[in-house]
């Protein structure tokens, strides 16, 4: 099960123990909700002599300004934000709603301590009868609540704070507030002391007992916590004799439908087994209730600390066509998507071992790892600014990765994949390509005279890159079997650049799909130099296909006047490329500007196939040659001789792999300029006119 | 010396889903023992066949895509169809799945003569009625059973519990992987007690491992006597 994981990696969260302040930030929202410590209205109950004060409203914290970024050409601005006192909000713990209506009851409270949103400030004023209400529906789900006063008796002064409240308030002011029902004593929540202590911190002075003050009994609070979570889990099923799916321990359990768990929403019944009732889910899975206390740290953890949602831009590649260009106008994110971390280990770890890896989390959570040693996973995953410590890219260690869309705070997730047990050597070494890949880029970008940092950032991470080669339906796949070295094809990925080529050369006559013809150059030959050193390095197997050699190796032999053709149909392919090129600059010089390919190969909206380029590119060559008074270099005219014999040789191969052919073949006429410059003395100048006049189209 | 009753289920896909989804529905990387307890029971039309041991083997590498499917959503159980509407689900689908059984137990000879016949008294799936099987008979081979406290690694065929694994020693190529919280025993309608955690090999090879008693779950390794070499785990 999935939440195995989670509690495999929550329970040494658990045995790593921390403060009971650090575990109540970890298991409540006291951080998340900091907007309700605005207005906290206390009550203070001493439980001994029966008797309560209900304190002015206070605010835990204070308001400060802070500056804002305007616009360009614009004043900055300063904005005042609500920073709330993290010592003292420890002691009002609370769970933010998840979806459904956060003016319900929802859940289970630990202690007496309420979330108010502003509609509620207005309804509770001076209204004792809402107040009422209010309190006896959430005093009925909380934990640990002594009852020392009656509830008749606080309605009435509650009233007349929020009214207090709220008058005070403007009609466009959003009011948030926190109720707590302080009960004060020893065994209780909070209790008397002449300062804050050690194991507690200051809340508020008692106004029953002047020059004493209320501090709040944190391991009770965290205590509290930890029961309103389990008899949340309760709320589906519990059984005193169970046995935990997870570990096997007998005894007390809970269902595994419970709310640390997003992926399994309550009200959505199709999928549950018919024949249980929903309060008895528990007899379907069960978990013992230190594998849910894992569990509700793991899901934590995994949901909101190790959890990111993908950049803008690696999503929209991620949704982009890959068969064809889909348009020039960029493309409309369709939807959000998050990726989530879980960290295990692969085997159970000693005592040592096992807080080696609660610490190497804490490190994670903290992420103080980032200058420093560690595997970053922003190439090989998509997280962005993420970086597993060194401790958890040991071989004892396994990822998995959930990617997905939807809301997990409404408990609506949708799983795209999931890459379960990944290694962080394999992903180590991944990244380690993806990195050495940024040289190929460069190389290439400055070949093509394109700008690099537009596309470092697509083709130099895996999920947008994968999506590019393979297409939206295979990307989470073919990530998948590259986490697990696992072999990937290389020929979806041709077709598809083959695809997409074509279309830039059926608008050949426009500036603007040369410009993308060699992007889609730049893209073919990016993801062939990654799928060559993944199989080699990584998978460490003959690559099949891997039948053209690097580019530039290619071109400096034809740059030398190499008349081998015939090795493979990439190769010829690309060499085609390169005769065409040499041939267009001097046709272009002749013609006085005329596009060799549009004049001669692409006329009337012709598709180019590999007999289109034999047939009516090269083989006419000479002729096109006397016609327009070129002079061919005895080079050229020996290559494409050669070139020619070489064609008919291999013409049933190049049938057969028309896509490679095709894809090579615009590969070797983009690079061609690269070296054809400084080689013929008529080209160069040919090259410089072109170039400028496609710049300044 | 046993007779272990051996055939093969394969099909396109499977899905075996994990019990912890729901919106979305995920599937366990292969045949989950309580899924195969019910395909035996649904050869004989009976009730599943727990009784007896079983050891499932991974023939292809387990492959998972995640799929989008119209499922029937909200208040489906409540009466009123009023109320019900197909939503998007997406579903992890197992791709191309193959798995070799191994099983000896009461139920051995009838199970034999159905499979045998390629007859079956119900459909038989894998994990959900789309992704129907017909079990292919294979053989009865002879095993022995393995004797205990060797520090010898064994090359065994099936997945195995981990709680019978000591130590695993890497074999090239393979790609060792857990799956933890599987179900293990089927009490009533919808009703499951306990877990097993299971080592299996994700490219669908064996397992080198040095084996350990088990402490709480029975687990029998046993060498195969005929048909293809190796251990299996039969629990």
């Amino acid at each position: 099960m999935l939440i195995d994981g989670l509690i495999r990696m929550g329970l040494p969260l658990l045995n790593r123990g921390g403060s009971p302040a650090e575990v109540i930030r970890q298991i409540t929202d006291v951080e998340a909700g900091a907007q309700f410590f605005q207005n906290v209205i206390l009550v203070e109950i001493d439980v001994a002599q029966r008797r309560f004060a209900v304190h002015p409203p206070m605010a835990w914290g204070d308001w400060q300004e802070e500056p804002q970024e305007g616009g360009k050409g614009r004043r900055k601005k300063t904005q005042a934000r609500f920073v709330p006192d993290r010592s003292r909000t420890v002691a009002a713990p609370f769970v933010l709603p998840k979806g459904g209506n956060p003016l319900k009851p929802q859940g289970r409270y630990g202690i007496p301590v309420y979330l108010v949103y502003d509609k509620q400030f207005r309804e509770l004023a001076a209204n004792a009868e809402a107040v009422r209400d209010f309190l006896e529906r959430r005093l009925a789900r909380t934990q640990l609540w002594r009852g020392a006063v009656e509830v008749a008796a606080l309605t009435a002064p509650l009233a007349d704070a929020f009214a207090t409240l709220a008058s005070g308030a403007t009609e466009k002011e959003k009011l948030y507030g926190l109720l707590v029902l302080a009960e004060v004593g020893e065994g209780h929540p909070y209790r008397y002391a002449a300062a804050a202590s050690d194991d507690g911190p200051w809340v508020v002075q008692s106004r029953l007992h002047p020059g004493v003050a209320v501090c709040a009994n944190l391991a009770l609070l965290e205590q509290a916590a930890w029961q309103a979570k389990l008899a949340e889990g309760m709320e589906k099923g519990a059984l005193d004799d169970g046995v935990c799916v997870c570990c096997g321990a007998e005894g007390p359990v809970v269902s595994i439908a419970n709310q640390a768990w997003p992926l399994f929403a309550f009200e959505w019944r199709a999928p549950l087994p018919s024949e249980l009732a929903e309060e008895e889910l528990v007899r379907g899975a069960a978990l013992c209730h230190r594998c849910y206390q894992g569990l509700t740290l793991g899901g934590q953890f995994c949901f909101s600390t190790a959890s990111r949602r993908l950049p803008v831009w690696v999503t929209r590649e991620l949704f982009a066509p890959a068969m064809s260009r889909g348009g020039d106008t960029p493309r409309q994110v369709r939807q959000e998507v998050y990726a989530g971390l879980i960290i295990t280990p692969l085997v159970p770890l000693d005592a040592e071992a096992e807080k080696r890896f609660a610490d190497g989390l804490e490190a994670f959570r903290r992420q103080t790892v980032y200058l420093e040693r560690g595997l970053p996973l922003e190439q090989v995953l998509g997280l962005e600014q993420t970086v597993l410590p060194e401790t958890l890219t040991d071989a004892r260690f396994r990822l998995t990765v959930l990617y997905y869309t939807g809301e997990v705070a409404r408990k609506n997730v949708h799983l795209l994949a999931v890459v379960e047990d990944v290694t962080p050597s394999v992903a180590q070494a991944v990244d380690e390509l993806l990195v050495a890949l940024g040289e190929e880029v460069a190389r290439l970008c400055q070949a093509l005279q394109l700008s690099p940092a537009r596309y470092e950032r697509q083709l130099l991470c895996l999920p947008p890159l994968l999506a590019m080669a393979y297409g939206y339906g295979y990307v989470w796949q073919a990530l998948g079997r590259i986490l697990h070295r696992q072999p990937i094809a290389l020929s979806p990925m041709v077709r598809h650049a083959a695809l997409r080529m074509q279309e830039c050369a059926a608008r050949w006559q426009r500036d603007d799909a040369r410009w993308a013809m060699r992007e889609e150059v730049l893209r073919y030959l990016v993801f062939r130099a990654f799928w060559q050193a993944y199989m080699r390095k990584v998978v460490q197997r003959k690559e099949e296909g891997a039948d053209m050699r690097p580019w530039p190796e290619l071109l400096n032999e034809l740059k030398a006047g190499s008349l081998d053709f015939a090795r493979s149909v990439d190769e010829l392919g690309f060499a085609a490329g390169y005769l065409v090129r040499a041939f267009s600059r001097g046709y272009w010089w002749k013609t006085k500007g005329k596009d060799f390919l549009t004049h001669r190969v692409l006329t009337f909206g012709s598709r180019l196939t590999p007999d289109a380029v034999w047939r009516r590119a090269i083989l006419p060559m000479p002729e096109y040659a006397v016609r327009v008074g070129l002079p061919l270099r005895e080079e050229l005219r020996r290559q494409h001789g050669a070139w020619l014999l070489a064609y008919r040789q291999m013409e049933p191969e190049v049938q057969k792999a028309r896509d490679a052919f095709l894809a090579a073949f615009w590969a070797g006429y983009h690079l061609a300029d690269s070296v054809l410059g400084a080689a013929e003395a008529e080209g160069e100048g040919v090259a410089a006119d072109e170039s400028a006049a496609m710049a300044e189209a | 010396m046993t007779t272990l009753l051996v055939f093969d289920v394969r099909g396109p896909l499977a899905h075996f889903r994990r019990p912890d989804t729901a919106v979305t529905h995920a599937t366990y990387p292969f045949l989950t023992r309580t899924a195969l307890h019910g395909l035996l029971g649904a050869i004989l039309g009976t009730e599943p066949v727990q009784d007896g041991w079983a050891a499932i083997e991974l023939r292809a590498p387990v492959r998972t895509r995640a799929q989008q499917l119209s499922m029937l959503g909200k208040m489906y159980l409540d009466g009123s169809n009023t109320k019900t509407f197909h939503r998007p689900t997406a579903v992890e689908l197992l791709i191309q799945p193959h798995y070799r059984i191994y099983y000896t137990g009461p139920k051995q000879a009838e199970l034999a003569e159905a499979i045998r016949q390629r007859r079956s008294v119900y459909p038989t799936y894998l994990g959900v009625a789309y992704a129907l099987t017909v079990p292919e008979y294979v053989g009865e081979w002879a095993a022995d059973p393995l004797e205990e406290a060797d520090e010898e690694p064994l090359l065994c065929r099936t997945v195995v519990p981990v709680a019978a694994v000591k130590r695993l020693e890497p074999l090239p190529d393979a790609e060792y992987a857990r799956v933890g919280g599987m179900l293990y025993e089927r009490v009533g309608p919808g009703e499951y007690r306990g877990g097993v955690s299971v080592l299996y090999n994700a490219a669908g090879g064996p397992i080198r491992f040095v084996p350990k008693p088990s402490a709480h779950l029975p687990v029998r390794l046993m060498g195969l006597r005929e048909g293809e070499a190796g251990v299996v785990a039969l629990w």
